[in-house]
């Protein structure tokens, strides 16, 4: 390892300074999709599909950049990401003469130079990985929240000052974008180091296998985690992207009411609602993270069956009641919806977004400190697999519009709740109901997985 | 709520900590201030008025335009009705 004199708090202020440049240029595609809509002349489907496929690397991207973390060390692994999303970034502004020069569409050099930026949002795992390796378990919560938190805010920092800045000038943004990122990159190569102790990164490279990574997938506590995650920034990430229709279908008179009359005041009272979501499940993030330090502090284990004498005990049942709070408020969206009530719906929501944020900081305060010796291996699993429920519970609530003959589009939320939600929390109980190594148990044996002596 | 063997009331911080407090509650305080900031101006119907105002009018003369031009307020365009 480096010798280089460094201080945690520098890694942890070049982690979060990483991820939240990686956040802006994961969400930058999204802030001039009015401008890039209209010179590309395309259908609602066209919009739709470019959205999406900010989301598409995620799943299979994250858990590669977990065992990279592992493998070669966070800052390596940051410094890759970094230069190569900057150099397409870079190169996507100038799809008008590139894309022609080598036989595709102008439109289509763009679009898949987009989707490789994109895949920026997979250092989440990385920076994870890296704080996991500085701070104390005591800290940890506090820690993992204020780089995830305010890498987190990248995406809404984006989207409010990108156009602002560059106005319908989206080549130019692409060009800074991706030349800050190799500036970042640079500190990182200069001033990273990946561990506190040489003998904490070795043990994180010598368990980057690919039977660790089966092992890890495999484990009942992994995949509780996964499921967590999954109803907390999967669910965000979801409603980020259907919330603002929802308001817009589902509440359009009561809009109108409040003197929005045509279609662009409706959308933009909706998108405002919509960002109340967001920006609370964001910067909440650190808060729920200093909570789940307070627990564990304070030695709080109030929920049966789930183990009360692991050493982070107290972090899992925060968890516990960040799960329960989301799926509360879930169902009481639905029910603010068929009452017609606006002002309810929007109240709630704004609870929604801070009981979202309890779910990703108490997750994410548990992960490196349960998996211990592989932290990227388990982030990347658990940060990856849980998108998908991004892409499902849009799709989920569409479904339940038809299925309802009156207030159809409010009942998604009710439905997931209790459908998905409430099955996922019982096995997230039963996963952490050992009070010794919880991580160890599973779909095989430790021994399967890892051979005898393991 | 109950209290276990994983009370650790006496662990003493480092420094950086305090600091790292404070800046998570600024976060959440900047949360707070951009919530209610937009939804006080969706519900008072005023979220307009980030973008210009577009009224359709029908074509007027040049004197009209003229002795019109300065009553306009800055963030109204005026767009021309299509002459049938």
């Amino acid at each position: 390892m480096r010798n280089i004199k460094t201080h945690k708090v520098e890694q942890l202020i070049m982690a979060a300074v990483a991820f939240f440049w990686c956040f802006l240029m994961w969400f930058s595609s999204a802030a001039f999709v009015p401008t890039i809509a209209s010179q590309f002349d395309l259908s609602v489907k066209g919009v739709a599909l470019l959205a999406s496929s900010a989301i598409w690397t995620a799943p299979i991207a994250r858990p590669l950049a977990g065992w990279a973390a592992d493998k070669f060390g966070a800052p390596k692994a940051f410094v890759l990401i970094l230069v190569l999303t900057g150099t397409f970034s870079i190169l996507s502004a100038y799809a008008e003469k590139l894309g022609p020069a080598i036989g595709v569409s102008e439109y289509h050099f763009l679009f898949w130079t987009r989707v490789i930026v994109a895949t920026a949002g997979i250092s989440f795992v990385v920076g994870i990985q890296h704080v996991a390796q500085w701070f104390e378990s005591e800290e940890m919560g506090t820690a993992e929240g204020l780089y995830a938190g305010t890498g987190n805010v990248g995406a809404g920092v984006g989207a409010l000052l990108l156009p602002r800045i560059y106005g319908l000038d989206y080549h130019t943004a692409f060009v800074h974008l991706g030349i800050v990122a190799f500036i970042i990159a640079g500190w990182i190569l200069l001033r990273g180091v990946p561990a506190k102790s040489a003998e904490q990164a070795a043990m994180a490279k010598k368990t980057a296998t690919f039977r660790d990574t089966a092992f890890v997938w495999t484990r009942h506590a992994a995949i509780a985690l996964m499921l967590a995650y999954a109803m907390s920034f999967g669910l965000e990430i979801g409603m980020n992207a259907w919330l603002p229709g929802y308001y817009k279908m589902g509440f359009e008179e009561a809009i109108r009411e409040l003197g929005f009359k045509t279609l662009q005041d409706v959308q933009i009272a909706a998108g405002s609602f919509a960002a109340v979501q967001s920006f609370n499940a964001s910067l909440f993030r650190p808060f729920s993270g200093w909570i789940s330090d307070v627990w564990q502090r304070k030695g709080w284990t109030p929920f049966p069956m789930i183990s009360k004498h692991l050493e982070y005990a107290p972090r899992i049942h925060w968890l516990m009641f960040a799960l329960l709070s989301i799926t509360t408020t879930m169902i009481l969206l639905t029910v603010a919806g068929l009452q017609n009530n606006l002002v309810l719906s929007v109240l709630i929501l704004a609870l929604f977004g801070v009981t979202v944020s309890f779910g990703t900081g108490g997750t994410f305060a548990i992960v490196p400190l349960m998996f211990k010796e592989r932290p990227g291996t388990a982030t990347g699993f658990i940060g990856g697999i849980s998108c998908v429920g991004g892409i499902i519970y849009p799709l989920i609530y569409g479904e339940a519009a038809g299925w309802f003959e009156v207030g159809g589009i409010h009942w998604g939320y009710a439905l997931v709740a209790i459908c998905m939600f409430i099955p996922f929390i019982l096995y997230f109980i039963w996963a952490m109901h050992w009070d010794v190594h919880p991580e160890e148990h599973g779909f095989g044996s430790k021994e399967k997985w890892l051979g005898k002596g393991s | 709520m109950s209290g276990h063997s994983t009370q650790r009331d006496d662990y003493e911080y480092e420094p950086w900590y305090k600091y790292g407090v404070a800046f998570l509650f600024f976060e959440a305080a900047i949360a707070i201030a951009v919530s209610i900031y937009a939804l006080s101006m969706a519900f008072s119907g005023q979220a307009v008025q980030f973008k210009k105002k577009v009224t359709f009018d029908k074509p007027k003369t040049a004197i009209e335009s003229e002795s019109t031009r300065e009553q306009q307020d800055h963030s109204t365009i005026t767009v021309p009705a299509k002459e049938e």
